[in-house]
C-alpha cells in the first residue's frame, strides 16, 4: 500500500529523478554515514551538551546573527540608493560585487592592519579591537556585504515597475517604499539573511583568528583531539538545528515570488532626505568593502611574482579541486533544480529538504567525506585532489542547486513547452533549446562553487592530503603566524585568481552574445 | 479526425473548460470565439498535449492521442511569439522539421520566409526582429512541422492590418489540403476570414 503510493508519486514521472537521487545521497552522505556508522560508544546527543558549549553556541549564534543583520541592513539601504539613480551605466550599478569572490580572510588581513595602523596613534585600539565578537562581525560583514547588496537589488528588479509607478503616483517615496516595495522585497532580504547567518555560524576560521571560540571550532578541535566521528556528529546536533531551523525559514518563503523578468522599465522615486542618507552611508560602506582590501594589499604587488614560487603549488591545488568541484557538482544540481522548478506537489517539503543540508557545517562535511573514503575502496583516492573536490563538492551543492533554481524558475517555461510540442524527435528540445536556457544558471553556479572551493577552509583543513593543501589554508596558518606581509601577497594571488575566474565567465558571456549577436 | 470527448480542466476549484466536445475533421478550419478567460487557450494547450485534462478523452482517427506533445501530430502558434533567443530565425523555423536534406530545408525555410515576409530576416536573431515580424516568424515555424493540425492562439493579435491580412492569407494558402485548423480568438472578422466552422465558447462551455 505504502508502496504503490511511493510510485505513484508525481517526482518520479519526471525524467530529473536519477539527478534528484544523486543530489540527496551526495548532500546527505557525510551525516548519514557518519550516523550509520556511529556506534554505541558515545553518549547520547545532549549529554555533551555542557553550559561551556552553550556559551559557544551563543558566541556562534550571536556573531552570526548580528553579521546576517548588519549586512541585509546596508544592503537594503545601498540598493535603494543605487536604484534611485537613473540608469545611466548598468554595470556600474553592481560595483559592489566587485570583491564578492574576495575570501574572508582577506578582509580579516585587512581590518588587522588597519588597526594595527590606528594603534599608532591610539594604542587602546590594539588592547580592544584586535580580538572579540564584533572584529568578526565587522570581517564577516565585509566579507558577505556584497552578497546582500545583490539579493537586494534583484528583489527591487523584480517589483513590477509599473505597479510601483501607480503607486508613486498617489503617496510619497517613503511611504510606497515601505508599504508596497519592500514587502515584496522582504523574502529575498530573508533568504539571503538566512544564507549569510549560515555561512557565519558554521565557521569558525574567523572567529579563531579574532581568538573568539565558536560552536564550529568546537567540533573541529573534538574531532582533531579525540578522533570520534561520530561524537563529531552528535556535537554538531545543536549547531545543526539551528542553522536548519533558520535556513528553513529564510528560504521557504522565496518558492513563490520568483518571477520571470520583466521589460527594463524604469523607475526613479525621490526618497527623502533621512532615507537618502541612510543610502548614501550604506552605499560608502560598499565602496570601502571594495576599497579597504584593495587598497591594504596594493603595496604587495611587486612582491607579487617572486611569490609564485612559494605559494605555486598551492595556489595549483586550489585551481584543481575548484574545477574538481564544480565538475562534480554541475549534473545533481542541475537535475535537482529542475526538479524543483518543476514539481507541482509537495513543493516546499522538497525545497525543504533540497535546502536542508545548507545548515551542515563544513567541518561535518569534511569528517564525514573523510571517514567515509577511509572505510571504502575509495581510500585509494585519499591522496590526490579527488577527496578535496568531492568534499568541497558536497559542501557547496546545495548553493550551487540554489542559484540554479532561482535561474530556472526565472525561464520561460512557455518557450520550453513551444520545444516540447514542435520537435522532431525525443530529446530535441532538451538538447536544442533547455540546455541553452540552463546555462546562464549553470555558469554562475559553477563560478560561485569555484570560489567558495578557493576560499574555503574549514572543509579543506578535514579534507586536504599530505601535501596536497590548498592556498587557503597556507594563508589561514600564516594568519595565525602573524607573517602579514607574506599573507599579503599569499591574499593577493587568491584574489587575482578569483577576479580571473570571474573574467573568464564575464568573456565567455562577451563571447556568447557576440557569437549569437544578442 | 481529431475528436475532442467531454473534456474538462479545473484550477483550484475553478473550471476553466467544462465538458468540452467537438469534432475537427482532416483538413477542417474551425474557429473558436470568446472572451479573454473563457478557456480557449487552456482547451488548445490540452488539445497540444501540454497541459492534462482532468476529465474527458482526446482522440486521433478513434485512438487516444500519446501523452508526448510531439508526437500527438500537432503544432501551435503561442499567443506570444516564443522564439528561441540562441537560434537565428532560419534555425527557429526549421527547428520542428523533419528529416530531410539540407537543401531541403533551406528550402523550405526560404519558402515560408517568403510568403511570410520575412526572408531578409532569416539570418537574424529574435530579438533583432519587431514583434510583428517575430510572430510571422513563430507562424512560419509551426507550418514548417507540417503536422495534421494547426493550433492557432491569438496569432494575428499584434500585426498591423496589411500584414493580418497577408499572413492569414498565407496560412490558408500554406494550409490548403495539407492540415486542419483550430483557431482561437477573440476576433470575429479574423475567424469568419480564415475559418469555414465557428464556435464560440463562455465560461468554459462551448456554443455551436
Amino acid at each position: 500500500m505504502i508502496w504503490q503510493k511511493f510510485t505513484k508519486l508525481t517526482i518520479w514521472k519526471n525524467s530529473n529523478w536519477p539527478g534528484l537521487i544523486l543530489y540527496l545521497l551526495l548532500a546527505f552522505v557525510p551525516v548519514l554515514y557518519l550516523s550509520a556508522t556511529g556506534g554505541k560508544d558515545h553518549l547520547p546527543v545532549f549529554c555533551d551538551f555542557s553550559e561551556r558549549r552553550a556559551g559557544l553556541l551563543y558566541h556562534s549564534v550571536i556573531i552570526a546573527f548580528f553579521t546576517a543583520v548588519c549586512c541585509v541592513s546596508v544592503g537594503l539601504f545601498a540598493a535603494v540608493k543605487l536604484h534611485s539613480k537613473k540608469r545611466g551605466n548598468t554595470l556600474g550599478r553592481w560595483f559592489f560585487l566587485l570583491t564578492a569572490p574576495v575570501p574572508s580572510y582577506i578582509y580579516a588581513l585587512t581590518y588587522m592592519n588597519l588597526v594595527r595602523m590606528m594603534g599608532r596613534f591610539i594604542p587602546s585600539l590594539l588592547r580592544y579591537r584586535m580580538a572579540g565578537i564584533w572584529p568578526c562581525v565587522i570581517v564577516e560583514g565585509f566579507a558577505f556585504l556584497p552578497y546582500a547588496c545583490a539579493a537586494a537589488m534583484i528583489s527591487l528588479e523584480q517589483v513590477d515597475a509599473g505597479e510601483w509607478k501607480a503607486a508613486l503616483l498617489c503617496r510619497s517615496a517613503d511611504r510606497v517604499y515601505w508599504r508596497i516595495v519592500f514587502p515584496k522585497q522582504l523574502p529575498y532580504l530573508m533568504a539571503i539573511g538566512a544564507v549569510i547567518f549560515v555561512l557565519s555560524i558554521t565557521d569558525y576560521t574567523i572567529p579563531s583568528l579574532f581568538q573568539v571560540n565558536v560552536y564550529a571550532m568546537e567540533i573541529f578541535s573534538d574531532y582533531s583531539a579525540v578522533g570520534r566521528s561520530a561524537h563529531s556528529l552528535e556535537l554538531s546536533v545543536p549547531l545543526l538545528f539551528v542553522s536548519a531551523a533558520v535556513i528553513l525559514m529564510g528560504i521557504l518563503p522565496l518558492r513563490n515570488v520568483v518571477k520571470p523578468m520583466k521589460d527594463d522599465e524604469e523607475v526613479i522615486p525621490q526618497y527623502s532626505r533621512l532615507m537618502n542618507v541612510a543610502g548614501s552611508g550604506a552605499v560608502l560602506v560598499a565602496v570601502l568593502q571594495i576599497i579597504l582590501p584593495v587598497f591594504s594589499l596594493i603595496p604587495y604587488v611587486g612582491s607579487l611574482s617572486g611569490s609564485y614560487v612559494s605559494a605555486g603549488e598551492e595556489l595549483w591545488n586550489s585551481g584543481i579541486t575548484g574545477l574538481g568541484a564544480v565538475a562534480f557538482v554541475m549534473i545533481p544540481s542541475a537535475m535537482m533544480a529542475l526538479q524543483l522548478a518543476e514539481q507541482k506537489t509537495m513543493k516546499p517539503v522538497w525545497l525543504g529538504i533540497a535546502i536542508a543540508p545548507l545548515s551542515i557545517p563544513g567541518v561535518l562535511t569534511g569528517i564525514g567525506v573523510l571517514k567515509f573514503f577511509s572505510d571504502t575502496p575509495l581510500h585509494v583516492l585519499r591522496s590526490g585532489n579527488i577527496m578535496p573536490s568531492i568534499g568541497m563538492a558536497i559542501r557547496y551543492l546545495p548553493f550551487a542547486m540554489l542559484i540554479q533554481y532561482g535561474c530556472y524558475l526565472r525561464m520561460d517555461r512557455n518557450r520550453i513547452d513551444a520545444a516540447r510540442l514542435l520537435q522532431p524527435g525525443r530529446g530535441q528540445a532538451f538538447w536544442r533549446v533547455k540546455v541553452f536556457m540552463m546555462m546562464p544558471g549553470m555558469a554562475i553556479a559553477g563560478l560561485v562553487v569555484f570560489l567558495l572551493t578557493l576560499g574555503d577552509v574549514g572543509t579543506a583543513l578535514m579534507l586536504m592530503p599530505a601535501g596536497k593543501e590548498p592556498l587557503s589554508v597556507k594563508i589561514y596558518n600564516y594568519l595565525h603566524y602573524g607573517a602579514s606581509e607574506t599573507v599579503a601577497v599569499f591574499c593577493l594571488m587568491q584574489m587575482a585568481v578569483c577576479l580571473a575566474a570571474v573574467g573568464v565567465l564575464y568573456f565567455g558571456t562577451w563571447i556568447w552574445q557576440k557569437i549569437h549577436k544578442r | 479526425m481529431f475528436e475532442i470527448i467531454e473534456v474538462s480542466k479545473h484550477y483550484d476549484g475553478l473550471c476553466a473548460v467544462n465538458k468540452v466536445s467537438f469534432q475537427i475533421h482532416d483538413k477542417e478550419r474551425v474557429s473558436i470565439q470568446g472572451e479573454s478567460g473563457c478557456g480557449k487557450s487552456t482547451l488548445l494547450r490540452m488539445i497540444a498535449g501540454l497541459l492534462v485534462q482532468d476529465e474527458g478523452e482526446i482522440r486521433r482517427d478513434g485512438e487516444i492521442l500519446p501523452k508526448d506533445p510531439h508526437l500527438r501530430g500537432v503544432s501551435m502558434v503561442f499567443q506570444d511569439s516564443l522564439l528561441w533567443n540562441h537560434m537565428t530565425v532560419q534555425e527557429n523555423i526549421l527547428f520542428g522539421s523533419g528529416k530531410k536534406s539540407r537543401a531541403e530545408r533551406t528550402e523550405q525555410a526560404e519558402e515560408l520566409a517568403e510568403t511570410f515576409g520575412i526572408k531578409e530576416l532569416l539570418k537574424r536573431y529574435p530579438n533583432q526582429v519587431s514583434g510583428g515580424q517575430a510572430r510571422r516568424a513563430a507562424i512560419a515555424r509551426a507550418l514548417a512541422c507540417e503536422k495534421d493540425l494547426l493550433l492557432l492562439d491569438e496569432p494575428f493579435s499584434n500585426l498591423d492590418p496589411d500584414w493580418k491580412e497577408r499572413t492569414m492569407e498565407g496560412v490558408r494558402l500554406k494550409c490548403a489540403g495539407k492540415c486542419a485548423i483550430l483557431l482561437v480568438t477573440h476576433n470575429r472578422n479574423e475567424a469568419e476570414k480564415l475559418c469555414n466552422t465557428h464556435y464560440r465558447m463562455e465560461e468554459g462551455r462551448l456554443i455551436l
